[in-house]
């Protein structure tokens, strides 16, 4: 009998085998109301472009009785469309103020993508699907 | 628990990994002895220091010594394996955008289609030195636990990092995996073979040294100086 019944040659494609497995595990269902986010003009998009479900965040607003100038800074032409102050923020440090703008809300919330989680907002799925949408 | 992940555990696998491998270089020089081994470390600089350089840059470089020549396979698979497992770690965009918000060091990124394509020749070149390492004649008597621990460590970030990448199903489960195993990497880096990361310069550096300063070496035309 040999030594060792069960080696790395067995371990590892077993391994393998339960990883892809997972693979096969459904992902979350999306909102219906996504709304493509326009603010960072970025000149080469490396990421799909960002279709952004804000129902899902009135919904858990509403829930902690906060309203919409959590988001939305009201001016005199009425409540701006885009996220707090990325419009002041220099084009270059858009990117980077909304990462982490939308990311720090959602760590004190405890629940939301986190910045590891790129392709959460970054879906090629949801850019493919919604390709056409202007608003 | 992804808080924890990705804040905590891993600043404190990143400060294992780097003063790990200091403390593995610093071990290192403090094993050398010069009456040991017989070369006068501190005293031909002007020979040991271009020795040592020289002996780092031409093992970096494919085919750069008869070493590398001499097994072009080995060389080749270790070459395609590298590429990607340095540049990825360190140039890989959702690495940079992490780097930048965190920490506030920019790094250029690579484009999309070139980091996926050094990350699936850094795997197909893991797994061929896997294949390599079971067929070799020499090395199939030398194969250890820690040989495979290595390949297996090397192997899981890069796979769950694709797997990730490609987008399919359950996504933020292979982003946790992928965390974990990189953080895994860089906890057992220092304790394994993987701390030749460092020691690879540290001991090209001495045998440069040795053969710059007794045996002609690389740097004064290769005769042995009687």
């Amino acid at each position: 009998m040999r030594e060792k019944l069960i080696r790395f040659r067995t371990t590892l494609p077993c391994l393998l085998l339960l990883i892809c497995g997972l693979a096969l595990m459904p992902g979350a269902a999306l909102g219906n109301e996504l709304v493509p986010v326009k603010t960072p003009s970025v000149s080469k998009p490396e990421m799909p472009k960002v279709f952004f479900p804000h129902d899902k965040h009135v919904e858990a607003l509403e829930a902690k009785n906060g309203d919409c100038s959590t988001c939305h800074n009201m001016t005199d032409a009425g409540m701006s469309e885009t996220l707090k102050d990325v419009t002041s923020v220099a084009a270059k440090k858009q990117v980077a103020y909304m990462h982490a703008t939308c990311t720090d809300c959602h760590v004190k919330a405890g629940k939301g993508p986190r910045l590891v989680d790129c392709r959460v907002c970054h879906s090629e799925r949801t850019a493919s699907e919604f390709a056409g949408k202007t608003k | 628990m992804l808080d924890f992940i990705t804040g905590p555990l891993f600043i404190i696998s990143l400060a294992v990994f780097v003063i790990g491998l200091l403390a593995r270089a610093v071990m290192y020089v403090r094993g050398l002895d010069a009456r040991l081994e017989r070369v006068a470390y501190s005293y031909h600089t002007d020979r040991s220091i271009p020795g040592a350089l020289v002996s780092i840059f031409k093992w970096l470089v494919p085919g750069g010594t008869s070493g590398w020549r001499a097994q072009p396979v080995a060389a080749v698979l270790f070459f395609i394996l590298h590429f990607g497992a340095v540049l990825i770690p360190l140039f890989l965009l959702g690495h940079t955008v992490l780097l930048e918000t965190y920490v506030g060091i920019s790094l250029p990124s690579l484009p999309g289609g070139v980091a996926d394509v050094l990350a699936i020749m850094a795997l197909s070149g893991l797994v061929l030195l896997a294949l390599r390492r079971l067929s070799s004649p020499a090395l199939r008597q030398l194969n250890s636990g820690q040989d495979w621990l290595i390949l297996l460590l090397t192997f899981l970030p890069f796979a769950t990092g694709l797997m990730a990448r490609f987008d399919g199903g359950a996504y933020q489960t292979w982003m946790i995996a992928h965390v974990l195993s990189g953080e895994l990497f860089l906890l057992l880096a220092p304790f394994t073979k993987l701390s030749h990361i460092v020691l690879f310069f540290m001991s090209r550096a001495q045998i440069g040294m040795d053969f710059a300063i007794k045996r002609g070496g690389a740097t004064r035309g290769g005769a042995f100086p009687w």
